[in-house]
């Protein structure tokens, strides 16, 4: 079994500055549960998804993970693709794709948040993939409606 | 992704307090087989090339080889997908940052059994960490291992967006950790018609040979398997495709017809690609196309989408690499 530090887990991904710092804030989730409350009205989460879709086995996860202040309608989410499929978890990010995003905006409604975003390394976006970003989650049905390089896909919230 | 990153074995990777463990119960990215090939010497068709590539995304995920590993090309001479030779490639633990390797050729029934026995045809070789190729030659045997440009080309992120190809080459600057071979087309056999290869990675645990990865024709196990199947496929061997059983119950035949059907394949086409071995026959010009080894530049990609999806996907829009060389190893230098 092999550990990798952090600066070594960076460099492998292959991030860059604003990845990283997606990374880091990734890595600044409490431990215990993806989604939870941390305080009153933060909400943190991570949502993901296989892909490419079935037939196909997924090769690899979309996930969309950080945290939100209802209240004060902010909040910093990452987005990468990870090679694997969900259930693997495995945290090796493909270059190129990790994405900081600044949250600046989040509407609350029942069980429903929309949080609106824009990335903030935008230079090098990816096909498809826009400069800004929603991610609408649905509580009660433990799952989130994304884009993903110019497509909607649903993600799963991991509990 | 011929193979890349449908990786055998967890790592664990930390991020400040988190501990993520990556794929499935036993490798590394040291024993990821990532590509296959098999090509005639280009001005010499008595001689073939061999590779056998490992670690995507070298050297961010390891950066040597796997001491406690045997890396095998197998060879199947008379079409009945067990072992009849045997290629294994061994290398040193790393001492002041370097490596060397010695690979044996095994033969009848010692090349069919997991071992690392046969007879010593390179000893000492040293591995190649930087820009420069070390090739080491034997008699008739030449060799290399170490970093080189990762020869595979292929749209990834469009086979993720679910076949939305045109995100160009995710591997143009990428490398792995390469096994070149030249042997004579004898260290085959004598009968091309039914030679066939695969390769495989085996781990030394706890005294015992463990099975851990293996490949032959592009993207099988990364395309066909699901889940802990993949695990399963790997541990199987070439002679058992054909009747070992999914973790759904299924054998993998019909498993592979099922994913041929929902992609628009043709079914039958399962007992074409199972067993899973790379045919080569020596004694005619190689082309994956015709089923018929693989040149680094041969578009494996672009003849797997037509055949799996009966046509109606016929290109990744990404071709061959400008970096491969006109001789021995072949294989571009690292990025």
């Amino acid at each position: 079994m092999k550990t990798i530090d952090r600066r070594d887990f960076l460099k492998m991904a292959g991030l860059g500055t604003a990845a990283a710092a997606a990374a880091a804030a990734a890595a600044a989730l409490p431990v215990g549960g993806f989604f939870a409350w941390t305080k009153k009205d933060v909400l943190r989460f991570r949502a993901v998804t296989g892909m490419p879709s079935a037939p196909l086995p997924a090769y690899a996860s979309y996930v969309v993970e950080g945290h939100v202040d209802l209240s004060a309608r902010t909040g910093q989410l990452a987005k990468s693709i990870h090679a694997g499929a969900p259930e693997a978890k495995t945290g090796i990010v493909f270059p190129g794709t990790a994405r900081s995003i600044r949250v600046t905006d989040v509407v609350s409604s029942g069980d429903t948040v929309l949080v609106t975003g824009e990335i903030a390394n935008q230079p090098d976006l990816l096909k498809g993939e826009s400069p800004s970003f929603q991610i609408q989650i649905d509580r009660s049905a433990g799952l989130a409606r994304a884009n993903f390089l110019g497509s909607e896909v649903v993600l799963r919230l991991d509990e | 992704m011929a193979d890349h990153l449908d990786v055998p074995g967890p790592i664990a990777i930390t991020v400040g307090d988190h501990t993520a463990h990556i794929g499935p119960p036993m490798g590394d990215p040291k024993t990821d087989i990532t590509d296959v090939y098999a090509f005639l010497k280009p001005g010499d068709p008595a001689r073939s090339v061999l590779v056998l590539n490992v670690n995507p995304l070298a050297p961010a995920l390891a950066s040597s080889f796997d001491s406690a590993a045997i890396y095998m090309i197998n060879v199947d001479t008379n079409g009945d997908a067990v072992a009849d030779r045997s290629i294994r490639i061994r290398f040193s633990e790393v001492v002041d940052g370097e490596q060397t390797a010695t690979v044996h050729l095994a033969t009848g029934g010692l090349a069919a059994r997991l071992n690392d026995g046969g007879m010593a045809i390179i000893t000492a070789a040293p591995a190649s960490f930087g820009p420069d190729a070390r090739i080491t030659t034997r008699g008739e045997y030449t060799f290399f291992a170490g970093i080189r440009s990762d020869p595979f080309f292929f749209d990834l992120l469009g086979f993720i967006d679910n076949f939305n190809f045109g995100h160009g080459d995710f591997f143009a600057d990428k490398n792995v950790f390469s096994i070149v071979l030249e042997v004579p087309n004898s260290a085959l056999g004598d009968s091309p018609a039914t030679t066939s290869l695969w390769a495989r990675t085996v781990l030394v645990q706890n005294g015992a040979l463990v099975r851990d990865d293996r490949m032959a024709r592009a993207a099988i196990n990364t395309v066909f398997n699901h889940g802990q199947d993949k695990n399963v496929f790997n541990s199987i061997d070439p002679d058992q495709d054909l009747t070992a059983m999914t973790t759904e119950g299924i054998t993998f035949v019909q498993s592979f017809r099922n994913t041929l059907s929902a992609l628009g394949g043709k079914p039958a086409l399962a007992t074409v690609l199972l067993p899973d071995v790379l045919n080569y026959d020596f004694s005619r010009a190689t082309s994956y196309a015709a089923l018929n080894g693989r040149r680094l530049q041969d578009d494996v990609i672009d003849i797997s989408l037509s055949l799996v999806t009966g046509g109606s996907l016929t290109t990744d829009k990404v071709g061959p690499h400008s970096d491969y060389l006109s001789e021995f190893p072949y294989l571009g230098a690292p990025h």
